[in-house]
């Protein structure tokens, strides 16, 4: 081939200044150039600008032989390297045709017409959006039988027989994604960082990992500059080059790299890096469609027995072994379940039209900034279905905890679930429950009941990242005091430990922990420590040393060494909790004599449990690691969190010999029974006040009833609005706490200042008065599996207008919950089944079935009892429910069209694991004399309380009643008449013992 | 006649003995008998200024009104505390098994509660009389304060004079070159810093807290402050350590102490197996490839080529480059003159710093409010980051002990007072406005700006001149 051909023509006055190649053998000239001409390796970019396609490669070679002028600009099959001396040392290809913008199923596929194969496949069908230039233009492919043409502009318009299959219309410039980068030339010290980076984060501009090690290709904003280092946003690197370009290949000039030795920075010309992978993305709309044409099936593919992800490699020694069946319900509208999604209550179709493109995805991972109304995996999984409809309610539960993809869609039949997991046996449990609560009894009678809580845990919960010092916790534990504020427990987050080392104090910052707790103790406060599963690498850390010397760690793939990964506390290993030897060893990490600086107020948080791993694939452990016996992290990884609060959970009752609390992020079908769990990482927006109600119904459904939201949101500042809207929906969340991020502003209840400190205390106390009642439907919870916090359809299942109804609950069977959680907001539109409802504020009675539209001014929270119920209270304010133990109930009976009710409340010491208790039934009736109202005691062994009741209100009563007495007595009552409402002024009688009062 | 009643102020007691009483809020009158009788019948919960039972939601005691919670329970327990000052405590409170008055009488179960009241009382008189103390020092050095606040004043005054002659210089020029408009362009920038000048100097001299810059004639610097300590955490493997530098009326600034230690312990801590003692055995064992170096500034970079650079950075220092020099401090603010003001209920008076410059991590601009607060030393008593890039201060001055005093002289009607600073691009140009010494001024920056990191609490009979010369940058 004649390179004459490709040699520019020098132009007069031109000058070879502008040579971009300024490594040691710049302006170096080429063999055949005239000398003073033009021909240096500059034009290596000139000849490179000729190439065609893909197989043209510009390059230079240097032959030694040719003494003073050795180099020779050659391009194409000449390039390659001929077996004398000939060095190819520059070398270029084009990369015009490797535009990868659509993979799966038809990517690569050949355009009918096309003259080179590589060139015209869907690949390209990026560069024809190029061509487009204004808003009609349109590219894109469609296809007849086996042929498949790529078209833009009018051509694009279906024909018959054509289909149109995918389309993209554009209005600007598409954006250009470099995947994956190429790294090469540098030949020094840090050679081996050459090679292939692959995208690991986007961002304005993208940060590259190196493919198998942990070297990062990033741009330094605080430095101006490109560079490769340890650490991707630091300025201390091996590498860099000062340039703003938005892409690495982009960028001009010469790479410098760190010397270690001479301690200097050296430039390097002959480094580059080149785009391997872009991806361009169309601003418009993308139209996808299925290819008329069907896939064969390929006996063996990709990825069967190996996979690469995101730059980790899963070794799948054991290849593939995915298990899947469909479950239909028959005649079913509405399935429920499938925690742990941000997504409608109502679970949506994930085939067909309508509803999600992806099926709802289980694999417990740790999600940064979740979004919302989306099927992707969050922290827990509970692989559970219940499905309800006018023939009644059924549930299905696939126990299996490998990663499991559901698709629900509409069959002939009913609803259609298709669930598919990586491995596993298919263990398919069909519950005929016949009704909601029938349901959710087979279901917690399966997996287990929600264990009891000790009473203070239902209480106001106060967390940050991070409470900083003793003096931090004191000034906000005296806070709450002086604002007259209650709240039960102070949560300290990772940084009182020493170094993210658990099971240890910061020494500096909490050098006295046990008297912080006996201080918090003498108020009736908890405290509540994070610990999470990975242990740091440290020698000097006795868990590490422990687990090491016995072997608790999960082992990575070999078997034969311990995983590992990064955390919060840098390098870190996992505790192996299917392991009974770290089970036990955990346990016994929470007795008083290892647990240094913790008392009998201490109890448990943990976090990070999916397990989260911050450079493992999708930010959790590898598949191929093993856990005790060889079973693969991929057989059990959504079971690991439970396992580390199964642990936790057995560490604190054998220490307090009390009840345990421990909150879990990551949980499995079964963890209710080690616990609390809350919706993890949420943000201070309005919409993730309103996407809490879906995600907390659902964990009801799912058997799982104790869990919250953070109030106020993770991330991010609410203001005063949202935060008090949270708060008075909070206070309605099975588990109530308010957290925060390290890099929010401050947010105790009393930091916005008046009005705000005394609505968020007034939405505080309503918990607190509460609390009994909470605590009785956390009974029959543990007893019945029925749900806190429950959806309207398991309280009215024959109300088909409350099927899909998630922006409103039920309080156990009696309050009526419709949270504001639209900005600005003074009113709401509440939904009253059928009965009668009265305000919980004002008494005002509503009567349903109807949508009413309601007041809801700041303060409010539109909260309603429902007609039949009896309410039991306390009343009085105090800071802490420990100190409420002693006073005196209130009775709020609130009738129904007949002027009945009926109620309960369970009574014990709220902390020990096995109380005694007594069951107390209130019944409101009515005889030929009048009404009465009168308990019946259920006793489960001596339990025994002086409390007495200080008040009974009566609310929506229609015939006047003036004079109440104690049968058995003479002595009449106090009674107080205020329009429909009775109240009863100090009856004084025992709540725990059988009495009837007779109305007249 | 009944005996005291529980929980009520002593003035107000005869109001409760009556027969009858009429809720505070005027709403209901109810027999003398249910006054304290554990049963709340006042909207207001006046009734029960002794017990619990009016810790409640209001519409309890009158239902079926629209009124929502909120309104509950002005009423309070009122401790008499003699011996101590008496105070009111929230009637949730009252009863609940904990001790809130000095004289323990919001408890009624015997012995729960021992009186406090004299210890407390002594306990606060000690207080009270070091501040007194205190304040009588301030006092004592007032006349010492007063010459150094004349100085300031005078050479402040001066500098006007100079400034003003500068900026008619200025108009000379620009009049004289009419037709380049470059350089007309030039000088109205030159001459819009030169107002900006005369501006804060005037606003200067008309505030009471001159006293303060002429006490506290350079900068303050804390000792290391671990993140965790002043921010609550770290998203570091290992946490690191700041100096924050407080330069009154210019600058906030942090720089991050012993970065070497801190960049080798957090390295150890991700790679793992190895405590930080070992660091120095495992740095042998480390290639040379494993090590990075900071990335140069521009500036080092200019001047570079590959063996200047080695000239430069060369032998001389066996450590990483960047250990070479300080590492550059970060602005967290410049004095921010249109925030200022005095917190009148606790007499201390705070400044704000704003970081004009590229916006903060997330996307807010770093703030720093600085409260000045009475004590002998000038130093810096607290730094916080409570939310990202958002910071407080507490300073201890000696002025801030002394009462305020009123401006001297009337403010030159200058306006708008505030703020076109902000809309220039760089900070750092917005100083060096005179062309003869842009370069100086720039190095001049830097260099100061380093050092405050070493300097510890100064002597307040600090060299005028010195902080003049600060000014200028």
């Amino acid at each position: 081939m004649n390179f004459e051909a490709y040699r520019p023509k020098p132009t007069e006055g031109s000058s070879c200044d502008k040579s971009t190649f300024t490594g040691p053998h710049a302006n170096k000239f080429l063999s055949d150039c005239p000398s003073g001409g033009c021909l240096t390796f500059a034009a290596l970019n000139e000849a490179l600008d000729s190439c065609e396609v893909k197989s043209d490669c510009g390059g230079v070679v240097m032959r030694p032989e040719n003494g003073d002028l050795p180099f020779e600009l050659r391009k194409g099959s000449q390039l390659q390297e001929s077996p004398t001396k000939e060095h190819a040392y520059i070398k270029k290809c084009l990369t015009g045709c490797k535009y990868v913008a659509f993979s799966a199923p038809h990517g690569g596929k050949t355009l009918n017409g096309c003259l080179e194969d590589s060139c015209k496949s869907y690949n390209t069908l990026s560069a024809a959006q190029f061509v487009c230039s204004k808003l009609s233009d349109c590219s894109g492919i469609v296809a007849k039988d086996n042929t498949y043409q790529l078209r833009t502009g009018l051509e694009l318009q279906d024909e018959e027989g054509w289909l149109t299959f995918l389309k993209v219309c554009s209005q600007e410039e598409p954006t250009r994604k470099v995947v994956a980068v190429r790294v090469s030339g540098h030949t020094g010290i840090h050679s081996f960082r050459m090679g292939m980076y692959k995208i690991a984060s986007t961002g304005e501009r993208n940060v590259y990992k190196h493919e198998s090690d942990n070297y990062f290709l990033y741009y330094s904003a605080e430095d101006a500059a490109w560079a490769l280092g340890p650490k991707p946003g630091d300025s201390n690197v091996w590498i860099y080059l000062k340039s703003e370009a938005a892409s690495p290949d982009q960028t001009e000039g010469s790479w410098s790299y760190y010397d270690g030795d001479s301690e200097s920075w050296i430039e390097d010309a002959g480094m580059s890096i080149e785009a391997e992978e872009v991806e361009l993305q169309g601003v418009g709309t993308q139209i996808k469609q299925e290819s008329p044409i069907q896939e064969k099936f390929p006996p063996s593919e990709e990825g069967m027995w190996e996979e690469s992800f995101g730059g980790h490699r899963d070794t799948k020694p054991r290849g593939p072994a995915a298990v899947g069946m469909d479950v239909t319900y028959e005649a079913s509208s509405h399935v429920y379940g499938l925690a742990e999604h941000a997504s409608p209550m109502a679970l949506k179709n994930t085939v067909g039209s309508g509803g999600y493109s992806d099926p709802y995805r289980l694999y417990n991972l740790d999600v940064f900034e979740y979004e919302l109304d989306v099927p992707m995996a969050l922290y827990g999984a509970i692989p559970f279905i219940t499905s309800h409809s006018e023939r009644g309610t059924v549930g299905a539960f696939w126990l299996n905890s490998a990663e499991t993809f559901v698709d629900i869609k509409d069959g002939a039949r009913g609803k259609v679930s298709h669930w598919i997991s990586e491995s596993g046996s298919i263990d398919l449990f069909l519950l005929l429950g016949g009704t909601p609560q029938g349901v959710i009894r087979e279901y917690s009678r399966l997996t287990g009941f929600q264990a009891l809580p000790q009473k203070f845990s239902l209480a106001y919960h106060q967390c940050r990242w991070n409470y900083k010092d003793e003096a931090d916790v004191k000034a906000v534990d005296n806070g709450f005091d002086e604002h007259d504020i209650p709240y039960d427990t102070l949560w300290l987050d990772i940084e009182h430990t020493d170094g993210k080392k658990y099971f240890t104090w910061d020494s500096t910052l909490f050098p006295d922990p046990q008297r912080m707790q006996e201080r918090l103790k003498a108020k009736g406060r908890k405290m509540v420590t994070i610990i999470d599963p990975h242990i740091k690498r440290d020698n000097g850390y006795h868990v590490h040393k422990d687990a090491e010397a016995q072997g608790l760690y999960v082992k990575d793939a070999s078997g034969s060494k311990p995983y590992e990964g990064w955390c919060w506390p840098g390098s870190v290993s996992y505790l192996d909790f299917f392991n009974p030897k770290t089970l036990a060893y955990w346990r016994d990490k929470f007795s008083f004599e290892e647990y240094k600086g913790s008392t009998d107020i201490l109890y448990t948080w943990n976090d990070m449990n999916e397990p989260s791993v911050f450079n493992g694939p999708e930010v959790t452990m590898k598949k191929d690691a093993l856990h005790w016996e060889n079973v693969e992290h991929r057989d059990v990884h959504n079971l690991y969190g439970m396992q580390v609060a199964k642990g936790t959970w057995h560490g604190q009752a054998k220490r307090l010999s009390k009840r345990p609390f421990v909150l879990t992020r990551s949980f499995f079908a079964g963890s209710q029974r080690f616990g609390a769990m809350w919706t993890g990482d949420n943000k201070a927006e309005w919409s993730h006040l309103r996407d809490s109600i879906p995600m907390l119904l659902t964990m009801g459904i799912c058997g799982f009833p104790f869990s919250g939201a953070d109030v106020g949101g993770f991330f991010g500042d609410p203001d005063a609005e949202l935060l008090l809207r949270w708060y008075q929906v909070g206070a309605f969340y099975p588990f109530f706490r308010g957290h925060g991020h390290i890099d929010t502003k401050r947010r105790e209840p009393w930091l916005f200042g008046e009005p705000w400190t005394t609505r968020i205390r007034d939405a505080i106390r309503t918990r607190y008065r509460l609390l009994p009642y909470v605590y009785t439907l956390f009974y029959e919870a543990s007893t019945h599996g029925s749900p806190v916090m429950r959806p309207l359809w398991m309280e009215f299942p024959n109300d088909a207008s409350v099927w899909a109804l998630d922006n409103e609950f039920m309080l156990g069977d009696t309050i009526l919950v419709k949270p504001v959680t639209q900005q600005g907001a003074n009113t709401a539109s509440v939904y009253f089944p059928d009965g009668l409802w009265y305000d919980f504020q004002t008494f005002h009675k509503f009567t349903g079935p109807k949508t009413a539209t309601v007041k809801a001014p700041i303060e409010k929270i539109p909260t309603y009892l429902k007609g039949g119920a009896i309410l039991t209270t306390k009343e009085r304010a105090r800071r802490n429910s420990v100190l409420m133990e002693n006073d005196p109930y209130t009775i709020i009976v609130a009738v129904d069209k007949d002027g009945l009710a009926t109620g309960s409340i369970f009574l014990d010491d709220g902390v020990s694991l096995k109380s005694d208790s007594v069951l107390v039934k209130l019944e409101f009736g009515r005889d030929t004399e009048g009404s009465w109202l009168q308990t019946k005691v259920e006793k489960n062994g001596e339990y025994t309380t002086s409390n007495t009741v200080e008040r009974i209100v009566i609310v929506g009563l229609s015939s006047k009643s003036s004079k109440a007495r104690i049968a058995g007595k003479d002595e009449s009552l106090e009674v107080e008449q205020s329009q429909s409402v009775i109240t009863i002024r100090k009856p004084d009688l025992p709540i725990a013992s059988e009495w009837r009062i007779q109305f007249s | 006649c009944k005996g005291r009643i529980r929980g009520s102020q002593p003035s107000e007691e005869a109001l409760y003995q009556a027969s009858s009483f009429q809720c505070r809020d005027g709403t209901r009158k109810i027999p003398g008998s249910q006054v304290n009788d554990d049963f709340c019948d006042c909207p207001d919960g006046s009734d029960e200024p002794g017990t619990s039972a009016c810790a409640i939601s209001r519409y309890l005691v009158r239902p079926g009104e629209e009124e929502l919670p909120g309104e509950h329970g002005k009423a309070q327990f009122y401790c008499v505390n003699e011996g101590h000052v008496p105070r009111y405590v929230p009637l949730s409170m009252v009863d609940d098994g904990f001790c809130d008055c000095c004289d323990g009488t919001d408890e009624s179960e015997a012995g729960l509660c021992s009186n406090t009241c004299t210890m407390r009382a002594k306990g606060a008189d000690g207080t009270r009389r070091k501040e007194d103390s205190v304040k009588a020092m301030a006092k004592a050095r007032k006349a010492d304060i007063g010459r150094a606040v004349a100085q300031v004043a005078q050479k402040l005054l001066q500098q006007q004079e100079e400034l003003k002659a500068r900026g008619r210089k200025i108009i000379e020029v620009a009049s004289s070159m009419k037709d380049n408009r470059m350089a007309q362009y030039r000088l109205s920038l030159q001459l819009a810093e030169l107002r900006d000048r005369l501006e804060r100097n005037d606003f200067l001299l008309t505030k009471d807290l001159r006293l303060h810059l002429a006490s506290v004639p350079t900068c303050l610097s804390t000792t290391p402050i671990s993140e965790k300590k002043f921010a609550g955490g770290t998203k570091n493997y290992v946490a690191k350590d700041y100096v924050f530098t407080y330069c009154p009326f210019r600058h906030v600034t942090q720089v991050a102490a012993d970065q070497r230690a801190w960049a080798e312990s957090n390295c150890l801590a991700r790679l793992g197996n190895a405590s930080a003692s070992e660091g120095s055995a495992l740095s042998a064992l480390k290639p040379a490839a494993d090590y990075t170096g900071r990335i140069p500034t521009g500036d080092e970079q200019a001047n570079g080529d590959e063996g200047a650079q080695k000239a430069k950075n060369g032998k001389q220092n066996k450590t990483e480059p960047e250990q070479q020099k300080n590492p550059t401090p970060t602005l967290l603010g410049l004095w921010d003159p249109s925030h200022w003001g005095t917190l009148s209920n606790q007499s201390q008076t705070y400044a704000v710093y704003r970081d004009p410059g590229k916006p903060c991590g997330n996307g807010a601009r770093r703030v720093v409010n600085v409260t000045l607060k009475c004590g002998l030393k000038e130093r810096i008593t607290r730094v916080a980051e409570n939310g990202m890039c958002r910071y407080e201060m507490t300073v201890e001055t000696m002025v801030a002990c002394l009462p305020h005093e009123l401006p001297k002289q009337e403010p030159p009607p200058r306006k708008p007072q505030r703020h076109r600073r902000k809309s220039r691009p760089e900070p750092s140009d917005d100083w060096d406005w005179d062309e003869d010494d842009e370069g100086d001024a720039n190095d001049e920056e830097d260099a100061e700006v380093a050092q405050t990191g070493d300097e510890e609490d100064n002597d307040d009979n600090g060299d005028d001149e010195d902080w003049f010369d600060h000014d200028e940058l």
